[in-house]
Order: C-alpha cells, then structure tokens, then sequence
C-alpha cells in the first residue's frame, strides 16, 4: 500500500503538469485537440488525487487535511474537480490554464514537502472533523477560483483599457463573464467558509465549552469571512464596481496563502493535529 | 477498324471555365454583365440548347460572373458568352475576361466555392451562391452528371474548409468588427441597451450587426429627429432626443458614434457627471465617426472602454492576417477533395476498358483451350491451361497500368484510351455494357495475375497410342 501510494503521489503531479500543457496549447494555438486531450488528462488527474488521498487515509490512518500541506493538496483538488465541473457551463477552456497554474504547483510541493505524518489526534476521528473540514475545503477552493477569475478579469481589462488586441482579448471569456464567474466563486468560497465556521463553533462548543477565539487559524478564518462578506456586501449594495471585487478577491487569496504559511510554520493552537 | 459504338470518353469532357471578376475589371462593367435570379436559368438553358456546351453552371455575383462547363472549348465559350451580357466584347477580351481548362479549371471552382477568391478572403456567401448557381442550372436541364460531380464535390470542399479551418472567422468589416468587440465586453447582448448616434448609412449597418449578435433594446438619436425616428422604425427601436444624449449614453450599455458632426457629442466631463448615478455596470462606446464623436478623455474614466477607428482598422486588419495564415490548410483541404474526384472518375473510366480487355484476352485464351482439349493428355492440358494464364496476366499487366494512367488524364488520356479501345476491337464490348448496365454497380473481374497459376509444372509427353510415335 504505501509502495502503492508513493506511485501514485510521484504520478499525481505528472498528470497536473501534462494538463496544463494541453491547457497552455490549447490557450496559445486554439487546438480544440489540446483542450479536449487536457480536459481528459486533468479528470484523470482529479481521480488519482481523489484515490492518493483514500489510500493517505488507509496507510497513515487519518482523513488527510491534517497537516498544513495535506490542507493545501485537498484545496488543490476541490479547486481542479470544482473547474472541471463547471467548466461546460463556462463552454470554453481557455481559463483552464489559469486554474492548472495554481493546482500544479501546490500539489507539486504538498506531495514533494510531506513528510508522511501519522497523525493520532482523536479529534481527527470524529464525524465533526468532516462536517467542519469539508466545508472548509470547498470555501478555499472556491476563494482559489474567485481569485483566478478575478485575474483573468484584471488582465482582459488592462489589454482592453490600453487597446491591445493579442492573445489574452482573443482568448479569454468576455469581461462579463469573467465578473461573473469571480462573483460566483467568492459566493461559494464565502458560503463554504460560513458553514466550516458555524459547524467549527457547534464543534468547539461541544469539544471545550468555548470557542477558541485565540486559535490563529480562527482569527484568520474569521479575517478571511470578514473581508469577503465586506467584498461582496460592497459590490451588491454599495455598487462597487466588478474590477474592485477582482482586485479584493486577488489580494484576499494571497494574503490567506501568505497568512497559512506564517500560521502553519510558526504559530501553534487549537488547529494543530500535526 | 474504329467502332461505331457510342464514345464513352467524350474528347472533350474537361471542364473549362470562363469568368470576369472584380480583380479584372471594373465595378462599372461587372454591374453591366451582372444577371439577376430570373436570367439566370434562361442563360444557363440557352448555353447549353445552343450547342455552346455539353453542361453549364452560371456563377453571377456582384463580384463576378463566371461560367463553368464541359464538353466545350475556350474559344467556342468566348464566342458564345458574350451574347449573354451587356457587354459582348467583355469575354473576347483577355485583359478582362479569364480562363481555364481542365484540371486548372476544377482547381480555380474548388477556391471560389472555399472563398479564397473572394474580395474578402474567407467569406461564406459565396458557397451558397455557388450551390443556387448549381440549383438553377439543374432546374434548367442544364447539368448533367459530369460537371453536378464536379460542382457539388467544389461545394464539399468549401464546406470542409468552413467546418475545419478558421478561414471564415473574424469581423473583417469595420461595422462587424464593432460588434465583435463589444462580444468581448459582453457575453450575452439580450439584455443591454445599445445607443446608436448617428442615423445615417453606417448606424443602420452597425444597428443591423447589433440586431444580428442579439441585441434586442435599440435606441437612436440623431440631430436630425426625422433621420433618428426612420432608422428606430426600421431597426424596430425607440428615439432619444438629442439635446438629451448624454443622459441617452448613460442609459445605455453599448453606445455606438457614427454621426457626420464636426464637435464632439459628448465630452469626458459630462460622461462623468451621468455616469454617478448610472447603477448600470461597464460601459463602451464605438467611435466610427471621423471626426470622433466623443472626446477621447473619455476612456479615462473607469468603468467606460472607448475604442475608435483605429482600434477597429487594427481588428480587421489582424483578422485578415488570421485568415491569411489559414490558407494552407485549407487548400490541403481543396486537394484532398480534388484528389479523390480525381481517382473516382479515372476509376470510372478505366474500369469498363480494362473489363473489356480482360474479356476480350480471356475469351480468346478459352477458345484455344476448348480447341486443343481433346488433343492434349490432362497433365499437358492443365499444364498449358496454367502457364497461357501466366503469359495472359505478364501481356496485360502493362497495359492495364496505362489504361488506369490514361483514364486519370483528363482529355490527353481520353485519346489514348480510345487508341486502345480501337486496337483491341472493345467498342462492341463496351456498348453492351453500357446499354446493359448502366447506372449499375460494376465490378472489375481481377485480371488475371502469374500467382494464379501456381507453382510451374514439367510438360509429360502426350499419351500415345501403342504403336504410334509420340506427336
């Protein structure tokens, strides 16, 4: 099994990496092969993460987003399986390479950092573990998403602002469809983030009487709910344009990147299993 | 001596066209030889009962008039044609008029049928005009099997290269390239409100682009009320007035200038004055006019994208770049389609001949088989049955490679083929064949090949009777 799970986890960022070259020619010379060849490859990409974290769970005996990178590959999954099924809605391809230029790189260094943790924290057992952490996961892949979306949108803005009509006006969706997709995804990021925090108090509650309101991760999570609810109670109520929204949305996710990385190396709490 | 049969390889089966266009001559003279839809089956008719050609197809576009046909010549088409227009001498005249024959002939109705003969390369009228073309002539009788295979396999190909090249994609008009850009702002145009600012010839193109990519809320404005309530009657919008139009702008999602006015309609301050209380999202204005009808201070603003006429004449230009690069892909497409009508008539041709030689070479063989049966001991006969098979199939071998090579070449290749059909006496043959199967699925028999007929034998002697001495 855990030959096995080396194998796979050697493989895993292999197949991220060919996607997004089909993704990149796709994008770059308009191949409908390579887009059609690069949405097959990225599926079976997202089906050997799924089963990589399955046999994680089998061989070191707890439900993978543990530890800080196994945190980070998971948000890698959503935010891939999350594109792949709502990108024939979107009914083009040419966002894909964006979302693989995410997902690469933090499967790449979650598979080539992890340290294989076995993790016996009981805490990890519990169904409560899954009803917080799940909702979680698909709120950080959906702020992933919103803040890629938000980019496209910054970049077809730009191109259009100073008239330049090359590769990114002829290739990526409408402006409106990507101010679409960029408020769509901060919904659904900050809706999962909603339940992961409420089902994380009832938790909490139940666990230690008290919420953790200390826990660096809760502060962040909490930063994090804050920033985004403001960002869209902006852009609906006080009008705020669709260009402030990708901005926020951009500057939101690095700063969740760059706040995991401080919380998860220096700062300990409530959230450390490993 | 030659056979009276009926010539299947007419010698003057090669297609030919003849054509003005708009590179060779003048607007002026292609709206004199211009035929409209009801001349056009007449003419066609008429090319064809008068002896001018076996089959016509007649292609009149406002951007050229060509005729294709077979069973004529240049000369005898030049001299017809001419008749048909306003202007005879046009087609006597080489400087204007252009031709082709045979394979240069099919080459140039597969490019036009593609668009890659069009004023604008690439664009896609001219296959349906190509096919209307084809429809009249066939209601005229003026069509028959060789040039309707040759037309709707040009229409195949055009079709391809639509389907599997970006030959035809691209705004490549300044009115289409308008909208195009606005498609890059908006994905979906139902529901925006698009102001045109100008009545004129150009916002009546650019409305009907817009009505054409979904817009379905049109507003006008124009100095002149009179011109802006006309151009909403026909584009099935309303009118704002004009003193009010920078309200009208910030009302609007899609706002298009093409106003003959000398001072700006709306300047960058008073946009911004409107555009506080607009609640309406991103905003893009199109300046088609020259002078520009809005300041380009404009394009400051947050919020509001204003392209103009150079932004467009770089559109077009880039798209037309696009279009060039598709070419050789698309006559890849042309040859592939061209290469297999090619091998589909030669098989057609060759076929019925090499049947008949084949017939014709066997039959005598059996003959003298039957003849020399009882005279020859089994093992001889059989002997002799094997290697006459082997002698057969080494004669013909080279023959029917010519055969195959004559019927794939055209009119040059009919002559030989008839040479052979000559020699070997196959007219009778043939004709029965014609007369007998025609429109039938034939089959060729294989021609008999030296592994047919096995490993070689040593002859034995003839048997012999005792006492007599062998033969």
């Amino acid at each position: 099994m855990d030959e096995l799970l080396q194998a796979v986890e050697v493989l895993l960022p292999n197949l991220y990496l060919a996607a997004l070259f089909l993704y990149a020619g796709h994008f770059a010379r308009e191949s409908a092969w390579a887009g059609r060849c690069g949405r097959r490859t990225l599926v079976l990409a997202i089906v050997l993460h799924a089963g990589a974290l399955a046999l994680r769970r089998v061989v070191l005996g707890h439900f993978p987003p543990a530890s800080a990178l196994e945190a980070m590959s998971t948000v890698a999954l959503a935010t891939a399986a999350i594109y792949v099924i709502v990108e024939p809605r979107i009914g083009e391809r040419t966002t894909g390479i964006l979302v693989l230029v995410l997902v690469y790189p933090l499967t790449l260094a979650a598979v080539a950092f992890d340290a294989r943790p076995k993790i016996d924290d009981p805490r990890l057992q519990s169904p409560w573990f899954v009803l917080h952490i799940a909702p979680a996961i698909f709120g950080y892949a959906g702020f992933a998403l919103s803040s890629l979306y938000g980019l496209a949108y910054l970049l077809l803005h730009r191109a259009m602002k100073r008239h330049r009509f090359g590769m990114i006006y002829q290739r990526l969706p409408p402006l409106d469809a990507l101010a679409a997709m960029n408020l769509r995804a901060t919904w659904a990021g900050f809706l999962g983030l909603t339940a992961a925090l409420v089902m994380g108090s009832v938790w909490a509650s139940r666990e230690l009487g008290a919420l953790p309101f200390a826990d660096p991760k809760m502060l962040l999570a909490l930063s994090t709910w804050t920033l985004y609810g403001g960002a869209l109670a902006s852009r609906h109520i006080l009008g705020w344009s669709a260009r402030r929204l990708a901005l926020l949305t951009m500057g939101g996710f690095l700063l969740i990147l760059f706040s995991l990385v401080i919380v998860n190396l220096l700062l300990t709490g409530f959230h450390a299993f490993a | 001596m030659a056979s009276e049969s009926p010539d299947p390889f007419p010698k003057t089966s090669d297609p030919v066209v003849l054509g003005v266009n708009y590179r060779t001559a003048p607007v002026a003279v292609l709206e004199r030889v211009a035929l409209g839809p009801a001349r056009l089956p007449v003419e066609v008719r008429r090319t064809v009962e008068g002896g001018a050609a076996a089959e016509a197809v007649i292609l009149s576009t406002c951007n050229r008039l060509e005729v294709w046909a077979v069973g004529t010549t240049t000369e005898r088409l030049r001299d017809f044609a001419g008749g048909m227009t306003e202007a005879p001498e046009l087609f006597q005249d080489s400087t204007v008029s252009y031709a082709f024959e045979g394979d240069a002939a099919v080459n140039h109705m597969f490019r036009v049928a593609a668009g890659l003969e069009s004023m604008v390369l690439g664009e896609t009228q001219i296959l349906g005009q190509v096919k209307d073309s084809l429809a009249a002539a066939e209601t005229a009788g003026a069509v028959g099997t060789v040039l309707r295979r040759i037309v709707e396999a040009a229409i195949k190909a055009g079709r391809r290269a639509q389907t599997e090249t970006a030959l035809h994609r691209g705004a490549t008009s300044v009115a289409s390239a308008a909208v195009e850009l606005v498609r890059h702002i908006f994905r979906d145009l139902r529901e925006k409100v698009a102001l045109i600012v100008g009545a004129g010839e150009t916002g009546s193109l650019v409305a009907r682009h817009l009505i054409q990519a979904g817009v379905e809320k049109r507003v006008v404005t124009s100095r002149t009320e009179e011109h802006a309530r006309a151009l909403a009657a026909e584009i099935g919008g309303t009118v704002a007035p004009w003193a009010a139009v920078e309200e009208a702008v910030g009302e609007a999602d899609i706002v298009v200038g093409c106003a003959a006015s000398p001072d700006r309609v709306v300047g960058r301050d008073d946009l911004r004055r409107v555009l506080k209380r607009r609640r309406r999202g991103t905003l893009v204005l199109v300046d088609i006019g020259v002078p520009r009808n809005f300041d380009p201070a404009i394009d400051e603003l947050p919020d509001v994208f204003l392209h103009d006429m150079d932004d467009l004449d770089r559109l077009v230009r880039s798209n037309l770049e696009k279009r060039e690069r598709e070419v050789p892909a698309v006559l890849r497409i042309l040859d592939e389609v061209r290469d297999a009508l090619r091998a589909e008539v030669a098989k057609e041709r060759a076929n019925p001949v090499i049947r008949g030689l084949v017939t014709r070479a066997e039959a005598a063989r059996q003959e003298e088989l039957a003849r020399r049966k009882n005279q020859l001991a089994p093992e001889v006969y059989a002997a002799v049955e094997r290697e006459t098979k082997i002698v057969l199939a080494k004669l013909l071998h080279g023959p029917l490679e010519k055969i195959r090579q004559y019927a794939g070449d055209g009119v040059r290749g009919a002559g030989k083929l008839d040479a052979i059909v000559d020699a070997f006496d196959l007219g009778p043959l043939l004709a029965a064949e014609q007369a007998g199967g025609a429109g039938s699925p034939q089959t060729t028999p294989p021609a008999p090949s030296p592994a047919d007929a096995g490993p070689p034998v040593a002859a034995a002697p003839p048997a012999s009777k005792p006492g007599e001495a062998p033969s």
